[in-house]
């Protein structure tokens, strides 16, 4: 055996654990949904039968699932964008190493590292009527018509999801996109400085550019994130009042949980990986094409 | 050193084949963080003969109905604790063992009151021992009544009033409180506690299928309940879409007039003292009764269920026995101030001299058990027309013929 041969050999061995972890794990479920989707598989069906593309056209022609998907992309595009722009103006402004920064990047990250399900519990908390901390607080500054239960508003319960989306997500932004601002050489401002660029243009030209794949990391990884995400509703609104807060993973959950139907909560699922897979290599594409 | 590690190896695989594993239990009271854990859990292990793991399961009854799905197949647990509701799901799917057999030679079987047994019939199959039990009464506040020279409501029309004239008259209060926040278990209960004043059954099971018997009206009439209690002033049209913290909480931190919960918020009291007042200050009446209805309110019954696939169903039974007996009964549902469903325990100082108990325990005989069908999908159905209703979406007339048409669509798949 050649050196090259050896070293290629080494490096699937070394690789062999994770391979069949990822294939158990992942590839394995992702599979079997698969064939689940062309089914009528359920708990309650002992000899599940092969339904064609049935699960598929239900949901496809199903004007309520249109307006859940319709939902799910505003709340991604809602909240990804909001975490981009305001993680994006924290990393901007951690860079000036201003006074106190160094304790905001200590705290910052406090938000990231709590559970969802603490986090979807401490909001539920503050927004119950009566004696929840936003409301005893309206009450007190003599705003006591305001007072309500938040989540069970079908005005705000939409809103207070984004907003949980963003405390929780806004740090990982920051962090990162602080890290790549650290990484982008001083001699570009200086020269542009030189130039006569102002502070919008040296951004716009400068520092948008370099951070263009550490940004397609991030909201390729968010997108996917929040597009998927079930806790947050579940824990807090569980879809309602009157569905105004339901998605597509909340929709698989209810189709598999409370109806038991596996065969019709597999369609949407692979549905929504198609979606998102979709998405994820043309964003990738269009940010390569750019860089190149 | 090899022929060593063979021998051990060959040892360890004779002795998987000679010694039986352990029996599993799961059971949330073992597992949830509440007052009487450990000494439920010390009652357990210091009286267990069989060989049984220390892993009591899952602490929500969400989560045992997905890993049981899950892994029943693989004959763990062998012994499972769950709500009704549930219950009905694993015994539709196969999962459970009919106890008919087990229970006809049980000694103890007659200690136990009928109806908690009968509901947990399937299909003609015995499938739990029931442990503990409670319905839904209307919760009030004495003190309250009595400054404001009110009388206890009997009926909806009185209910309704009432409550509107609290929330109107009364500084700080509101006169009543329903749970509608979407897949609020404690939401459905709620409306069927009103339900069965007009019809003890929503479904009719019969061998050959499932079928609707509840009717147009009677579905609108609970639902008119809802909205004349949210648009007649009862309760703050704010507080649509809450759950059971916020009644809960609520009634005990004195922000209620009147609730209709069961008999577990008298855990309460110990957490704060304040809350323990307020449940002193706590009258226990019948949820009243519609003009032309009958007295009838939720029942809940929890069960001890075998696993169909346990591969030792002889041991699971004595296993299931153990924590069904009367000592771990007491214990159990006296310290969650709840109901036994056992004569003999209710018979015990600690059950008969507890005003709590004995004031929820007057109205067992009212409660209706729910009919033996996979509940997930009506359940929701009934939370939406509630909310259909509670947010002007329809009237109870519409939302009453919606959730109608929707329960008749589903019946025969439940």
């Amino acid at each position: 055996m050649t050196n090259e041969k050896k070293r290629a050999l080494t490096g699937y061995l070394v690789l062999a654990p994770v391979l069949v972890v990822f294939v158990l794990l992942m590839f394995y479920p992702a599979l079997k949904a698969f064939f689940d989707s062309f089914t009528n598989y359920s708990i309650f069906v002992q000899q599940p039968m092969f339904v064609g593309l049935q699960n598929f056209s239900l949901q496809l022609s199903n004007p309520e699932f249109w307006a859940i998907f319709g939902r799910t992309l505003l709340l991604v595009g809602l909240a990804v964008s909001l975490q981009y722009v305001l993680g994006l103006s924290l990393a901007l402004l951690l860079k000036e190493d201003l006074k106190g920064m160094k304790w905001v990047k200590l705290i910052i990250m406090i938000p990231w590292v709590i559970p969802v399900a603490s986090t979807v519990v401490m909001f539920d908390w503050m927004m119950i009527p009566k004696y929840g901390l936003v409301n005893m607080f309206l009450e007190k500054v003599g705003l006591g018509g305001w007072t309500r239960y938040w989540f069970g508003d079908p005005q705000f319960a939409f809103p207070l999801i984004v907003m949980m989306h963003v405390w929780r997500n806004m740090p990982f932004y920051t962090i990162t996109l602080f890290a790549a601002l650290k990484s982008i050489p001083k001699g570009f401002y200086e020269a542009a400085q030189i130039d006569g660029a102002n502070t919008w243009k040296r951004f716009w030209h400068i520092t948008l550019p370099q951070l263009k794949v550490p940004s397609m990391i991030v909201i390729v990884l968010h997108v996917l994130w929040t597009f998927n995400n079930f806790d947050f509703i579940y824990l807090s609104t569980g879809g309602g009042p009157v569905g105004t807060t339901e998605v597509l993973a909340t929709q698989v959950y209810q189709t598999a949980w409370t109806y038991f139907e596996y065969g019709k909560a597999s369609a949407i699922g692979i549905l929504m990986m198609g979606l998102m897979l979709a998405f994820s290599l043309v964003y990738i594409k269009l940010v390569r094409s750019e860089s190149a | 050193m090899k022929a060593k590690l063979l021998g051990i190896l060959i040892l360890s695989l004779l002795g998987g084949l000679v010694f039986s594993a352990p029996l599993s239990l799961w059971h949330t009271s073992f597992v949830s963080e509440w007052s009487g854990k450990d000494a439920v859990i010390q009652m357990f292990e210091q009286n267990n003969d069989q060989d049984v793991a220390g892993d009591y399961g899952p602490a929500l009854y969400r989560d045992v109905t997905q890993k049981l799905i899950i892994q029943a197949r693989t004959g763990t647990p062998d012994v499972v604790e769950s709500v009704l509701e549930q219950m009905f799901t694993f015994a539709k799917a196969g999962l459970l063992y009919p106890l008919d057999e087990f229970w006809d030679a049980y000694p103890d079987k007659n200690e136990y009151a009928q109806n908690a047994v009968d509901a947990l019939r399937f299909q003609g199959h015995l499938y739990g021992i029931p442990y503990n039990t409670n319905v839904r009464l209307l919760l009030y506040r004495k003190s309250v009544f009595a400054e404001n020279g009110l009388k206890v409501p009997e009926t909806w029309d009185e209910l309704i009033n009432t409550a509107a004239y609290i929330t109107k008259n009364v500084p700080d209060m509101q006169g009543f409180m329903f749970t509608t926040k979407t897949r609020e278990v404690r939401a459905f209960q709620e409306f069927m506690s009103f339900y069965f004043q007009l019809n003890k059954h929503m479904f009719n099971v019969t061998p050959d299928g499932v079928e609707v018997v509840a009717t147009e009206e009677q579905l609108t009439r609970v639902l008119d309940v809802y909205q004349r209690m949210f648009f007649e002033g009862g309760i703050d049209l704010n507080e649509r879409g809450a759950d059971w913290k916020a009644l809960d909480y609520g009634y005990t931190a004195g922000k209620y007039a009147m609730v209709t919960v069961g008999p577990w918020i008298w855990s309460h009291r110990f957490e704060e003292d304040a809350r323990g007042e307020v449940l002193d200050d706590t009258g226990i009446v019948a949820i009243p009764v519609a003009d032309d209805g009958t007295p009838g309110t939720y029942m809940e019954v929890k069960p001890i269920s075998i696993n169909a696939y346990t591969e030792d169903p002889q041991g699971a039974w004595e296993l299931a026995k153990q924590v069904t007996s009367k000592d771990f009964q007491l214990l159990i549902d006296s310290m969650s101030g709840v109901l036994s469903p056992r004569n003999d325990v209710m018979q015990m100082p600690e059950m008969k001299d507890n005003w709590w108990l004995s004031g929820f325990g007057k109205y067992m005989d009212t409660g209706v058990a729910l009919d033996p069908v996979s509940w997930e999908q009506p359940q929701n159905f009934i939370i939406e027309a509630i909310q259909k209703v509670i947010y002007k979406q329809m009237t109870p007339q519409q939302a009453g013929a919606w959730l109608l048409q929707n329960l008749q669509r589903i019946a025969s798949s439940l």
